[in-house]
């Protein structure tokens, strides 16, 4: 199991937002997380990235205890996110960021180099800008660095915040399309935060749904479906 | 003498005052960018320094060639410890602005007066020699001067070398663009503001110890290159680390040309007015680029 | 003995200007480095007009200069500056405060470098007393001294009054509001920018009076008094004593200058320090201990104090608040019947994004239309559109007769339209009962010049107002918290007071954005009870986004989806949610069983 979540309580102030969550992913697959504004769903991306300080429960990563330490160490236990807004470096050129992506594995010059390959065979539109500034591209284009940012750490895990929020139908398209190669092809275990019920039963292979800090859902896209329209609307 | 005769003089004392303004202007913006505060107690590390080299001089007799890198080690290890010691505290407890910003100015204070207690208050030189000058431009520049110029080209280079090809330096930079999403790609935050104090601090000395070899030290002399500083990056912006370095150059060009229109006593009130009209009507700075000031509450 | 009297006489000076900072800082919540240019131009103003100006006798006058000049300044700094964001004041009272200095030596009317002196003597009329004069009092005797140290106690116990007036009216509930949160004061009617000059003017002119007593006590005003070292000692005083409270910044005056003095005494006769040195280790000295609190306890020795409302004796049975009156600027009959508010072929785009492509909607008296639809659908931006938090790149909306795109917040919300937040966003720091009274509309004590010219009409109007809101409170469950601070409420609790206080309000359209998410479900009959009676009571029109479908189909009359910024069907809660082909689209190409 890459990653393995149990009893998660976390929040900011004094109350928890997330009540004890549990769930766990394996390579392959792709998890979408449905919710509506303040069920849990960005603080469940910033607790298992390390921004948020778990209160209560455990977080492994490939077996590893990795609930305690500081996000950096979180980060080099090979989980990578991508956040929904604010998601690159405005300033810093195409080339930086990438490079900034890598950051936790910088030593390995030779891993770093076969990702940014990587990175640059999937995303072309990345190696025609390179050297400019991040400020300076598109809002599909921004995404596509920052999810090629993601790979660059060669992770076991990658969470992405909204991939398709703000972009037209087709980039959305294409978006998913990579999110599939990056699952399949490179085999790694994908969380997908999504406001878009449709999307989010269209590509995952497996759908949790939060609320108010609980899982009231987790399984199949078919059978969240075919469930009560009730709880099908309630997000 | 043609107008350009006339004119050329200031536009290199314009372009000297410019260049040294930016070096400490670089410094505030390193800090204000990448940790989110505006901090006046780099006029700590300034008076630090200048009564370092003083020290070193004068006190253990030391010549310049060891006293300005031992007095630039000292204002850096000031820097450090200021962070270490008095912000990093109320910056892990989540203080907002206007709290880091009056620690900052009482620390400035602080050690200003004390510094004047324990010395006294009057101007030392530490270059006790006429300098040696030259014919520049139709002005004349002593030795100090051109230093001065040579020193802010060299570190600024210096600075933007650091940022852009080294690890560290490039830490500095992701914190300062998007600190949530260096975390996220496993950049230690602390570590960056370190280096970021670090790098200030060694920058501020820079701009400091030709200021005072020209000018003399005394209690006093840090207050006037903050704000210049602060009025700088005002006029230039703070979307990136160049704007704050071309508004310091506009900044001294700007000075300078207010004494070549304007009797003398009212080039300060000019110069300043322009700060404030900038504030008023462009708030973002004249070279804004991106408008992303990373600021706490 | 004459130097004490002449340190006390000091300190209840600075204890003025401590309280016009503690109006500015502590009440307002403005970031103001620049405080000692305001009572720099209240000494120079009063030592102009008495120096040059005045006939003598006339030192009241001269006070009054000062304020007034002081207040001037800050109308001058503060209209531009309060346009732009919390943290470009704070810069631009600071270049203001390091400029200050320079622009007065460079004028020649206020005695350049050398400022100015023999200012006169505090005096009144004919009583224009020397220094050795004396006032013989049986057996004692008030030397010239005394007698100033009682004067200037005297204007500090005045300023003291004047000041606590401020901080307990309506009005100073409008200000600690805008402190708190300075857009939903916008949402109810009132303009925030001109509350943070009217304040900030008020501050800056006790401070100028402050100034000019000191130019009537110490006879000399020159540009090295006003520095930023004096903005720094009294911002030393108002944080140690509590920049909250008003009785703290009395105290930190008196405390700091207190302790002070005290290292001074140590330093002279202690440890025989030098002078020259003494003066520097003061400075120091207060920047430490500024330092210190800020570490320790940053909110001063005393804390704010919140006001507790006494329930009015009479318990008189909970009347139903009087009917939404009609907006002003309507006519009775329109074409759209009881339309209060409409709007159509709105638009808004972000960048490259279209966030509503096409939206309108119709609302009347005594109906609930709900909004649905996906997030990023478009909703809470129409909401914003509508309430003048954004502005529409397209389309019209009107109330009754009048056009509101384009207007400001505060407008549009006098025109009767009232909203609540997704993230609820009540007044942390006033109390239940404020929160309802900060949004009730008929407050003539809002007004700071009312509050002193009309005493007795700003007393009746609060005390009606008060007795409503505990009713309304009563009415909503919250009268056992009444004089809580807003942070001390439950979510739920919150959610129900957003509900309390736009209605409180009194408006004739209400737009309520998720008024119910997050509400535990077996609390959430209530809600519904309270909506619905603002529709049918009230005879409100009523606009909700809600994703609840079980409270859809409860409350509204009628139902807009919306999806990709456009309204893409209408109709009656059955026929919405019973739509099997709109729910496929909804959900996506999957099989949906027949619900």
């Amino acid at each position: 199991m890459s990653l393995q979540v149990s009893n998660l309580v976390t929040g900011y102030g004094k109350d928890p937002i997330l009540h004890g969550v549990s769930f766990g992913l394996e390579a392959g697959s792709l998890l979408a997380v449905l919710g509506h504004n303040g069920a849990g769903k960005s603080s469940l991306v910033r607790a298992l990235v390390g921004l948020l300080p778990a209160w209560k429960g455990r977080i492994e990563i490939n077996g590893k205890d990795v609930t305690a330490g500081s996000s950096s160490r979180r980060v080099s236990s090979g989980i990578a996110v991508s956040f929904q807004d604010e998601s690159v470096f405005p300033t810093l050129s195409v080339k930086a960021n990438l490079a900034l992506g890598g950051f936790v594995r910088w030593r390995d010059r030779k891993l770093v180099a076969e990702r940014l390959h990587q990175v640059l065979e999937l995303f072309p539109r990345l190696r025609e800008r390179y050297t400019q500034a991040a400020y300076t591209m598109s809002g599909g284009e921004r995404r596509m660095l920052s999810i090629g940012m993601a790979l660059m750490s060669d992770p076991s895990i990658i969470v992405l915040d909204e991939p398709s929020t703000g972009l037209s139908p087709g980039m959305t398209e294409y978006v998913f399309e990579t999110i599939a190669t990056i699952r399949t092809g490179l085999n790694k275990a994908v969380l997908m935060v999504e406001q878009n019920v449709k999307q989010a039963l269209d590509h995952a292979d497996r759908v949790m749904v939060l609320k108010t800090g609980q899982i009231v859902f987790d399984g199949a896209p078919q059978d969240l479906a075919s469930d009560s329209t009730e709880l099908v609307m309630l997000f | 003498m043609t107008l350009s005769q006339s004119l050329l003089p200031f536009l290199a004392n314009g372009l000297s005052l410019g260049l040294s303004i930016s070096l400490v202007a670089l410094a505030m913006a390193l800090i204000w960018r990448t940790v989110g505060i505006i901090d006046f107690g780099l006029g700590s590390v300034y008076l630090a320094v200048a009564y370092a080299t003083l020290g070193l001089t004068k006190g253990l007799g030391l010549g310049l060639g060891i006293a300005i890198p031992g007095a630039l080690l000292f204002g850096v290890a000031v820097s450090l410890v200021l962070y270490g010691a008095v912000y990093r505290g109320f910056l892990r407890r989540g203080a907002p602005l206007f709290v880091m910003v009056l620690v900052g100015i009482s620390v400035f204070m602080a050690i200003q007066n004390l510094i004047g207690a324990a010395v006294s208050p009057q101007k030392f030189y530490f270059i006790d020699t006429i300098l040696p000058g030259f014919e520049v431009a139709g002005t004349r520049l002593n030795v100090a001067q051109l230093a001065r110029m040579g020193v802010s080209l060299a570190a600024l280079a210096g600075v933007a070398f650091f940022c852009l090809h080294t690890g560290p330096g490039r830490t500095i930079l992701a914190v300062a663009d998007n600190k949530r999403l260096a975390q996220g790609v496993g950049i230690s935050v602390d570590r960056a503001y370190l280096w970021t104090y670090g790098v200030a601090g060694l920058v501020v000395g820079a701009a400091a110890i030709p200021d005072v070899a020209e000018s003399g030290v005394d209690p006093y002399v840090a207050i006037n290159p903050v704000f210049l500083a602060l009025a700088a990056i005002i006029i230039g912006g703070l979307g990136n680390f160049r704007s704050p370095v071309l508004g310091a150059v506009l900044l001294g060009l700007a000075f300078h040309l207010a004494v070549w229109m304007l009797p003398a006593s009212w080039q300060e009130v000019i110069a300043y007015g322009f700060v404030v009209a900038i504030l008023v009507v462009r708030p973002q700075g004249l070279f804004g680029g991106m408008n992303l000031v990373r600021e706490r509450a | 003995m004459l130097y004490l009297i002449d340190v006390l006489t000091l300190t209840a000076i600075l204890a003025v200007a401590v309280h016009g900072y503690m109006l500015i800082k502590g009440l307002a919540g403005m970031l103001h480095l620049g405080h000692a240019v305001f009572y720099g131009i209240g000494a120079y103003a009063g030592a102009i007009l008495s120096t040059r100006l005045l006939p003598p006798g006339f030192f009241p006058v001269a006070v009054l200069g000062g304020a007034v000049f002081a207040a001037a300044g800050a109308l001058l700094v503060g209209w531009p500056a309060l346009q732009a964001r919390g943290r470009y004041f704070m810069i631009v009272t600071f270049a203001m405060q390091l400029i200050f200095v320079t622009l007065v030596i460079n004028f020649v009317f206020t005695g350049g470098p050398d400022g100015l002196s023999s200012i006169p003597r505090i005096s009144l009329g004919p009583w224009q007393p020397g220094r050795r004069w004396a006032l013989a009092l049986g057996p004692l005797e008030l030397g010239f001294a005394q007698v100033k140290l009682l004067v200037m106690t005297a204007f500090t116990g005045l300023s003291f009054w004047f000041c606590s007036r401020i901080v307990q009216s309506p009005y100073g509930r409008l200000i600690r509001a805008v402190r708190e949160d300075e857009q939903v004061v916008e949402a109810y009617g009132r303009d925030a920018t001109r509350a943070k000059l009217s304040i900030l003017l008020i501050g800056a002119g006790v401070t100028g009076a402050a100034g000019s007593l000191f130019a009537h006590h110490f006879n000399y005003v020159g540009p090295s008094q006003f520095e930023l070292d004096l903005t720094m000692l009294l911002l030393a005083m108002l944080i140690l004593g509590g920049q909250y409270s008003l009785i703290g910044a009395t105290v930190g005056a008196v405390l700091m200058i207190g302790l002070l003095e005290a290292l001074r005494f140590v330093l002279d006769n202690g440890l025989g320090v030098p002078l020259d040195m003494t003066a520097h280790l003061r400075q120091a000295a207060y920047s430490v201990i500024l330092v210190l609190i800020l570490a320790v306890r940053s909110h001063g020795l005393f804390p704010e104090r919140l006001p507790r409302l006494a329930r009015p004796p009479a318990r008189q049975p909970a009347p139903r608040p009087a009917p939404a009156p009609t907006p002003a600027s309507s006519d009775a009959v329109t074409d759209l019947g009881e339309a209060v508010l409409t709007a159509s072929n709105l638009q808004k785009h972000f960048g490259g994004v279209t966030a509503v492509a096409s939206a309108g909607l119709s609302l009347r008296r005594g109906k609930i239309i709900a909004i649905i639809g996906s997030n990023g659908a478009g909703k809470t931006t129409v909401f914003n559109i509508l309430s003048g938090f954004e502005t529409a790149d397209g389309g019209e909306a009107h109330v009754g007769r009048t056009s509101i795109l384009g207007r400001q917040a505060a407008e549009i919300a006098r025109l009767g339209v009232a909203r609540t937040f997704q993230d609820v966003r009540i007044w942390n720091r006033l109390t239940v009962i404020e929160n309802i009274l900060a949004a009730t509309p008929y407050q003539p004590g809002e007004h700071p010049a009312r509050l002193f010219l009309s005493p007795g009409r700003v007393a009746r109007a609060e005390a009606a107002n008060v007795a409503d809101a505990w009713s309304l409170l009563e009415r909503f469950g919250l009268a056992d918290k009444a004089n809580h601070p807003g942070s001390d409420l439950s979510y739920a609790q919150r959610k129900m007071l957003a509900l309390g206080r736009v209605t409180a309000f009194n408006p004739a359209a209400m737009l309520l954005d998720e008024p119910t998410s997050g509400v535990d479900p077996k609390k959430l009959d209530v809600f519904l009870d309270h909506i619905r009676a603002f529709a049918h009571q009230d005879d409100r029109a009523v606009c909700l986004i809600e994703h609840n479908m079980a409270v859809v189909k409860e409350l509204a009359d009628w139902v807009l989806f919306m999806d990709e910024g456009r309204v893409v069907t209408s109709g009656t809660p059955g026929e919405v949610l019973g739509d099997h082909i709109l729910m496929r689209r909804y959900l996506g190409h999957r099989k949906v069983a027949t619900a």
